[in-house]
């Protein structure tokens, strides 16, 4: 680890600071190993991107696409096959016709890190300032800067997804995800550490609680990260918020067991709509 | 607004006036888009056709749920990512095992003259490795090339979250990428970061 702020560091990487002070940051770190490590690693991997082509639609895939969505929305296709799809397209199929012609693919300009908060107010940030928007939309090919939260209906959607991700076997509560990049109190949180202090000293209640993750566990790459481990159990909290008028937050809790089986191991707490700022429990 | 979304908010109302021609246009216009983050979400192409159809037809059947408080095109992308982790949890895909060689479905004409001009191989490889929440951030603000905040409203997180997400995710990248292509590789990208 080292002492330089990881969005300066990535800011550096992007080229998105000003000349004198990216010149100033560089010879900082390159007095740091671990940071200059770092820094070289967001440079490599700007760079893997920048060089990437970008996926396209095959020819007979896009005709089969627009054709398929067509029939399930009960349109007429005007490019449609003759013979209509089925509502589930053998995509496989498809796939390996296509991969028989010749494939023309343009490679699609990387607007990148170049162009993207080229605007931040790097110095003052930190990741967890949920507090301050990213303000260079300009160069954002879609979309404007808008309040977190605002027409996100995620009842539109597909899924049942909270802020971040639905859970294989636990749906957030509508609650949970309305609540969604609202920044929790303190006091909710320390409560939140204390009940759940509570509960570390019951390893029974672990035991029965603690359910195995997977890949849609929300936080789950970051408690990976922190507990450093993958063997993972979890489980949600269901904590009421200090101010009566707020929705119910649902914490997600990541239960490390110890490794000889001895003691209760390292629970870590993340509010689904906030996986930057855990709540470690002592 | 951009122009891009000033059109696609004038082709949602027309589509919801009734005018089917108005969605034509907006598939059009975004279907390479959200094949491309299927295709980088999956790493599978016939999932990845799979997704990007069940995308639009959940946006258009939705459409009037659309408020235009957001661009559609924000829009999109969260139904595409939500879509994506739901085939991912759906078909229990181990979206981070490395296919076998000769194999790969991403670069589905594969050999070597296609390495320089469509999908690197390597690339695709190590986003793959990357954490779902890591590699849907990674993606849409490094690859798609969106803004933090259309990132952030895309994804359902706040803009911190994003920011993290994207920093650690091109840290595993890279490493990735160095795992892959061996020392001699790595040292000479480094020479020229």
């Amino acid at each position: 680890m080292h002492r330089f702020d990881p969005e300066l560091v990535a800011a550096l990487a992007e080229g998105t600071l000003e000349a004198a002070e990216a010149g100033a940051l560089e010879a900082q770190i390159a007095a740091d190993p671990a940071a200059l490590a770092d820094l070289a690693k967001q440079r490599a991997a700007l760079a893997a991107i920048r060089t990437a082509g970008s996926p396209r639609l095959e020819d007979l895939e896009r005709t089969t696409l627009r054709a398929a969505i067509a029939e399930q929305l009960g349109l007429a296709a005007a490019d449609s096959p003759a013979a209509a799809p089925t509502r589930r397209v053998a995509w496989g199929a498809i796939a390996v016709a296509a991969s028989a012609l010749v494939a023309i693919v343009a490679f699609a300009p990387v607007v990148g890190l170049l162009s993207t908060g080229g605007s931040d107010d790097a110095g003052d940030l930190t990741f967890g300032d949920d507090a301050t928007i990213v303000a260079d939309e300009a160069n954002a090919p879609l979309g404007a800067a808008l309040p977190p939260g605002d027409d996100m209906d995620t009842e539109a959607i597909t899924t049942t997804a909270p802020a971040t991700v639905a859970t294989g076997n636990n749906e957030f509560t509508p609650a949970a995800v309305e609540t969604g990049g609202v920044e929790r109190s303190a006091a909710d949180r320390l409560s939140v550490a204390d009940d759940l202090a509570l509960l570390k000293g019951d390893p029974e209640a672990l035991q029965v609680l603690g359910m195995p993750v997977d890949e849609t566990t929300a936080c789950l790459a970051e408690a990976t990260e922190l507990l450093g481990s993958a063997e993972l159990l979890f489980f949600e909290y269901p904590a009421p918020a200090e101010d009566p008028a707020r929705a119910p937050i649902v914490y997600v809790v990541f239960h490390l067991p110890a490794a000889d089986g001895a003691g209760p191991g390292t629970l870590l707490a993340f509010s689904p709509d906030d996986c930057v700022t855990p709540i470690a429990i002592p | 607004m951009s122009d891009r979304a000033e059109v696609d908010a004038v082709l949602i109302e027309r589509y919801l006036r009734g005018e089917m021609e108005a969605f034509e246009q907006l598939m059009r216009a975004h279907e390479d888009r959200v094949f491309a983050v299927c295709l980088r979400m999956l790493r599978d192409r016939e999932a990845a056709l799979d997704a990007t159809q069940e995308t639009f037809i959940t946006v258009f059947r939705k459409a009037d749920r659309f408020a235009g408080r957001s661009a559609f095109g924000t829009w999109l992308y969260r139904v595409a990512v939500n879509t994506c982790y739901d085939h991912a949890r759906r078909f229990r895909r181990h979206l981070a095992e490395p296919l076998p060689e000769g194999n790969d479905p991403v670069d589905a004409a594969a050999g070597d003259a296609f390495d320089s001009i469509e999908l690197r191989p390597d690339l695709e490889a190590a986003l793959a490795a990357l954490p779902a929440e890591f590699r849907a951030a990674v993606v849409l603000a490094d690859v798609e090339g969106l803004g933090l905040q259309t990132v952030a409203e895309a994804l359902g997180v706040p803009v911190g979250t994003v920011k993290s997400r994207v920093f650690r995710g091109r840290r595993l990248l890279a490493e990735a990428l160095g795992n892959l292509r061996g020392p001699s590789d790595t040292q000479s990208d480094e020479g020229n970061a």
